[in-house]
C-alpha cells in the first residue's frame, strides 16, 4: 500500500509540478496560422505576445469582441489588448511587455486515493525589444515548488537574435530548443520524456532559415541551462534540428531530430521525429506526432504518440481530444492517455482550460484519473 | 481571378485544338464550377489564402486571333482568409471593394495562349492577360495546364501579380505583412454551349 501510495504520489508530483505554461496554439493551424512567428516572439512559439498577437487574442479569438477593421498605427496595440489594458500608452515605445498569470486548480484520484490543491503555476513578466532585424526577449517569474525545493526566481528565457530580409537567422542565450510540435497540453506528455519540458531551456546557438515555405532550426549547446547554472553534472553536448514545411496554408509536415551526448547523470541518447497538421476546415485542426527516442547503453527504444484535434465549437470556445501513448523500456513503464479538454477565451486574454486525463499505465489496474482548472490571464 | 480566365481560356483553345474542332465553329464556354485560391507570403514567414468560388465567365474563340473573347470574373466580396478580423483589413483596407462596384470584382480579360496554327499540347502552357483589379489593368503571365471531362474542359492555372501594381498599399499590420508578390492560383471547369 505505501509503495502504491508513494507511485501514486511520483505520478501525481511529474504531473503537478511539470505543469507550466503552454506552448504556442497549433490549433490556429485552422485560421491559417502556420507559423508562430506571427503571435509570438519566438519562431519556436509561447512566451510574450507580438503586438499582432496581443491583437489577434482580442478581435480574433476572443468570444466577446468585435473586429476593429481600423488600420492600427504601426507596431502600437491599445486599449484591452494592450499591456496592462493599455496603461502605458505609447511611452513603451518599442518595448512590448506582458505578465502571464495562471493559477490553477488540480485534482487527482486512482482508486481509493484522491487529492487536491489549489496552487500558481506561473507568474511571469516577460518582455521585448525589436527592431532593425534585432530581437533582444527576456522572461522573469517565479518557478513554483518542485518537490523538497521551494518556490524560486527564475528566468525561463533570455536570448537575443537577428534576422536578416534574406530569412537567414541567429539566435544566443536561453531558450528551448526545436523539436516537433509544441502541443498546448500543460502536462509536455510527448516531450518531457525526450528532455523538452518546461525547464529543459538550454544555453546555445540556434541558426535558422525561413522562406515563405518551409522553417529550418538548428541549435547547438553545451548544455541544459539549469545544469550549467546549477553544475549537477548533467551538463552535455546537445544538438536539435527541426524542418518544417508548410504544403499549404494549413497542411504543415515537420520532421526533428536530437542528439544529446553522455553526462553523469545521464547515457548518451537521440530521438527522431515527425508530424503533420491539417486543418480541413476553419475550426478544424489535426496534429499528429510520433517520436523514438534512443538510448546508449541499454534501456531500449521509447516510442511516443500523440494526437490531438482540436474543434472550435463557437467563436473562443474550443474543444479537443488526444489520445497519447508511450512505449515502455527497461528503464521506465509504457503509458496510454487520453486527455479530453476544453478551452475557453471570453475575452482578450482571458483563458480558461479545463483538461481531464486518464492514465493507463502498463501493470497498473487503476486508472490515473486527473482534473486540470487553469485560468491563465495574459495582461 | 484572372490566373482563372487566363486558364479558362487557355483550356478552352488547348481542348479545341486536341480535339480537333474547327476554331471556326463559333463555341462558346461557360465556367461551371470555379475555385480561386491566392497565395499570400508574410513577412514574418508563412503565408495564408485567400480563397473564393465565386468565379464566372464566359469565352468564346475569335478563329482570326490568338486571344480568346470574353472574360472571366471574380467576386472578391466573397474571398475568405479564415478569419473576419484578416477578410476585413483585405477587403476594406486594401481591395477597398466598397468604394465602387468597378472595385468589387477582378476581370481577367484579353487571354492570349499563343499561336493555334500548330495545335497546343496537352500539358502545361503559357498564357498572357489582362488583370483589372483595384480599379487598374496590368498584363500577367502565367502557366496552365488542362483537361477534357466529356464536353467539359478543366483548367488549372497560375499566374504571379505585384499587389504594388495595382496601386494597393502594402498591407502592413502591427508588423506583420503580406510580400508584395501573391500567387493566383485558379481551377474551374468549363462546359460547351453551342
Amino acid at each position: 500500500m505505501t509503495m502504491r501510495v508513494g507511485f501514486v504520489f511520483a505520478f501525481f508530483g511529474i504531473l503537478v509540478f511539470r505543469a507550466g505554461p503552454a506552448g504556442a496554439e497549433p490549433r490556429f493551424l485552422s485560421k491559417q496560422y502556420n507559423r508562430c512567428s506571427s503571435c509570438h516572439y519566438s519562431a519556436s512559439g509561447g512566451g510574450l505576445l507580438t503586438p499582432y498577437g496581443r491583437a489577434l487574442s482580442g478581435q480574433e479569438l476572443a468570444t466577446t469582441k468585435h473586429v476593429n477593421a481600423q488600420p492600427a498605427p504601426e507596431g502600437q496595440v491599445s486599449g484591452e489588448e494592450a499591456f496592462l489594458f493599455g496603461a502605458f500608452g505609447d511611452r513603451l515605445g518599442p518595448v512590448q511587455l506582458g505578465v502571464s498569470l495562471r493559477p490553477s486548480h488540480l485534482h487527482f484520484e486512482s482508486g481509493a486515493f484522491s487529492d487536491s490543491r489549489n496552487l500558481l503555476m506561473n507568474a511571469d513578466v516577460e518582455g521585448a525589444y525589436r527592431g532593425h532585424g534585432w530581437t533582444a526577449y527576456g522572461e522573469a517569474g517565479r518557478m513554483p515548488e518542485i518537490g523538497s525545493e521551494n518556490a524560486k526566481l527564475y528566468s525561463r528565457e533570455h536570448w537575443v537574435s537577428y534576422d536578416s530580409t534574406r530569412g537567414i537567422g541567429i539566435k544566443v542565450g536561453r531558450y528551448m530548443a526545436a523539436y516537433g510540435i509544441h502541443l498546448a497540453d500543460h502536462t509536455s506528455f510527448n516531450r518531457s520524456d525526450l528532455g523538452f519540458d518546461k525547464y529543459d531551456q538550454v544555453y546555445g546557438v540556434e541558426v535558422s532559415r525561413t522562406s515563405d515555405k518551409s522553417l529550418l532550426q538548428v541549435s547547438v549547446s553545451p548544455g541544459r541551462a539549469e545544469s550549467i547554472v546549477n553544475d549537477d553534472g548533467g551538463t552535455s553536448f546537445n544538438a536539435t534540428g527541426r524542418l518544417q514545411v508548410d504544403v499549404g496554408a494549413n497542411v504543415v509536415v515537420v520532421g526533428s531530430g536530437l542528439y544529446r551526448d553522455g553526462s553523469t547523470l545521464e547515457a548518451r541518447h537521440g530521438a527522431a521525429g515527425g508530424a503533420v497538421g491539417f486543418a480541413p476546415g476553419r475550426r478544424v485542426t489535426v496534429w499528429t506526432e510520433g517520436d523514438a527516442h534512443m538510448r546508449s547503453g541499454g534501456g531500449g527504444t521509447s516510442f511516443v504518440f500523440v494526437n490531438e484535434t482540436a474543434v472550435e465549437a463557437f467563436r473562443g470556445v474550443w474543444f479537443k481530444v488526444s489520445p497519447q501513448g508511450r512505449t515502455g523500456t527497461d528503464l521506465s513503464l509504457g503509458v496510454f492517455r487520453w486527455n479530453l479538454g476544453a478551452s475557453l477565451l471570453p475575452r482578450a486574454h482571458v483563458n480558461v482550460s479545463l483538461d481531464f486525463y486518464a492514465d493507463n499505465v502498463e501493470r497498473r489496474e487503476e486508472a490515473f484519473k486527473t482534473f486540470l482548472a487553469q485560468l491563465h490571464m495574459y495582461l | 481571378m484572372r490566373t482563372l480566365t487566363i486558364v479558362g481560356s487557355t483550356a478552352l483553345m488547348m481542348w479545341l485544338v486536341a480535339s480537333g474542332i474547327s476554331l471556326a465553329a463559333g463555341h462558346s464556354w461557360t465556367t461551371t464550377t470555379g475555385d480561386v485560391r491566392v497565395a499570400c507570403p508574410l513577412t514574418v514567414g508563412g503565408s495564408f489564402e485567400a480563397r473564393t468560388m465565386a468565379l464566372a465567365g464566359r469565352l468564346s474563340l475569335d478563329p482570326a486571333t490568338t486571344v480568346l473573347a470574353g472574360e472571366l470574373s471574380v467576386d472578391l466580396k466573397t474571398l475568405d482568409t479564415g478569419i473576419s478580423l484578416r477578410n476585413h483589413h483585405m477587403l476594406d483596407n486594401y481591395l477597398e471593394v466598397q468604394k465602387s462596384e468597378d472595385f468589387e470584382t477582378a476581370v481577367l480579360s484579353d487571354i492570349d495562349v499563343g499561336s493555334l496554327t500548330s495545335g497546343i499540347a496537352k500539358g502545361q502552357n503559357r498564357f498572357t492577360a489582362r488583370l483589372h483589379l483595384h480599379g487598374t489593368t496590368q498584363a500577367v503571365a502565367g502557366q496552365a495546364t488542362m483537361s477534357e471531362r466529356g464536353s467539359s474542359v478543366r483548367v488549372e492555372a497560375s499566374f504571379p501579380i505585384r499587389i504594388s501594381d495595382y496601386a494597393i498599399p502594402a498591407p502592413r499590420y502591427l508588423g506583420v505583412g503580406v510580400k508584395n508578390e501573391v500567387v493566383v492560383h485558379v481551377v474551374f471547369v468549363a462546359d460547351k454551349i453551342s
